[in-house]
């Protein structure tokens, strides 16, 4: 049997429990101070589904709502607990700080666009300059636009920007929000719209903290 | 799921926000998330994704790709 890790926590008195995929039962493996939640799959697994990556999603709410947790990225297998066991070993203390930093809190994402899609001229019109050039206008655009959203990120533990995802969205940013300040935050994006011109605002969430796993982000 | 749209411009219809929060959940689950050294399954294959930009799934299941 393989292991499907849900997600990294710290030894806690709360229990864990409940089903992962395909109902297998969860189950938690100490390892020197933090808990990885696994449940046993035939190493064969059969292909993921969308309704599978729903449930996933389903499986680490419910660990987030009683656990401090750092979700893994979806499939992640070990071929055996000796396996996950070195993982968390070698990683113990960056892990550790990673938990410790998501405690309370969830994530919210906020993606921001102009409100006239500025679409660039036919790449066949364009020479490689003029394209570059392009490039560098929407990066300016991009970062200028980026600024404009830094009110937002008083009212968050931290933040993660990623510029330009792709042409229609300049920036998209991820927050880490205290569980209890999300309608706050929420108000404070209407109120940034509402000065924003020209500027379409989504913000969607709460979800469980997977751009925070890291400890890279300010 | 519990994630949803929290707040949207008044130019963004109902169905985009929709694709948006989908879209948001997506690239966290196959791009996020604590990364180890373990096997990572691909969800590509049997997802019938309907209505969302592929260019940014594709874009998140190479990123778990490469991982």
């Amino acid at each position: 049997m393989s292991l499907l890790l849900y997600a990294i926590t710290e030894n806690s008195a709360e229990p864990v429990d409940g089903a992962g995929l395909e109902q297998r039962p969860l189950r938690a493996l100490s390892e020197d101070q933090l808990v990885a939640i696994v449940s046993e799959h035939l190493p064969s697994a059969s292909g993921q589904t969308e309704q599978q990556l729903l449930q996933y999603e389903q499986v680490i709410e419910s660990l987030m709502s009683r656990h401090a947790i750092l979700p893994a990225r979806f499939g992640s297998r070990f071929e055996n607990e000796a396996e996950l066991r070195a993982m968390v070993r070698a990683r113990r203390e960056h892990l550790a700080s990673a938990v410790a930093r998501v405690r309370g809190a969830v994530e919210i994402s906020l993606s921001a666009s102009w409100r006239e899609s500025a679409s660039p001229a036919a790449p066949e019109a364009r020479s490689g300059t003029a394209y570059m050039l392009d490039r560098v206008e929407q990066h300016q655009r991009a970062s200028a636009l980026a600024l404009q959203l830094q009110s937002l990120d008083e009212i968050a533990r931290a933040s993660s920007y990623r510029l330009l995802v792709k042409p229609s969205v300049p920036v998209l940013v991820a927050y880490l929000v205290d569980r209890d300040r999300v309608e706050d935050f929420a108000a404070a994006v209407r109120t940034l719209d509402e000065r924003l011109d020209g500027v379409e605002l989504i913000c969607t969430g709460p979800w469980p903290p997977y751009s925070f796993t890291d400890g890279a982000a300010s | 799921v519990s994630g949803t749209t929290l707040y949207a411009s008044e130019t963004v219809d109902a169905s985009r926000a929709r694709q948006v929060t989908l879209l948001d959940l997506l690239d966290r689950l196959l791009a996020g998330g604590v990364v180890v050294h373990g096997k990572i399954m691909l969800a590509a294959a049997d997802i019938d994704l309907v209505e969302v930009d592929l260019s940014l799934l594709v874009a998140a299941v190479e990123t778990a790709a490469r991982r």
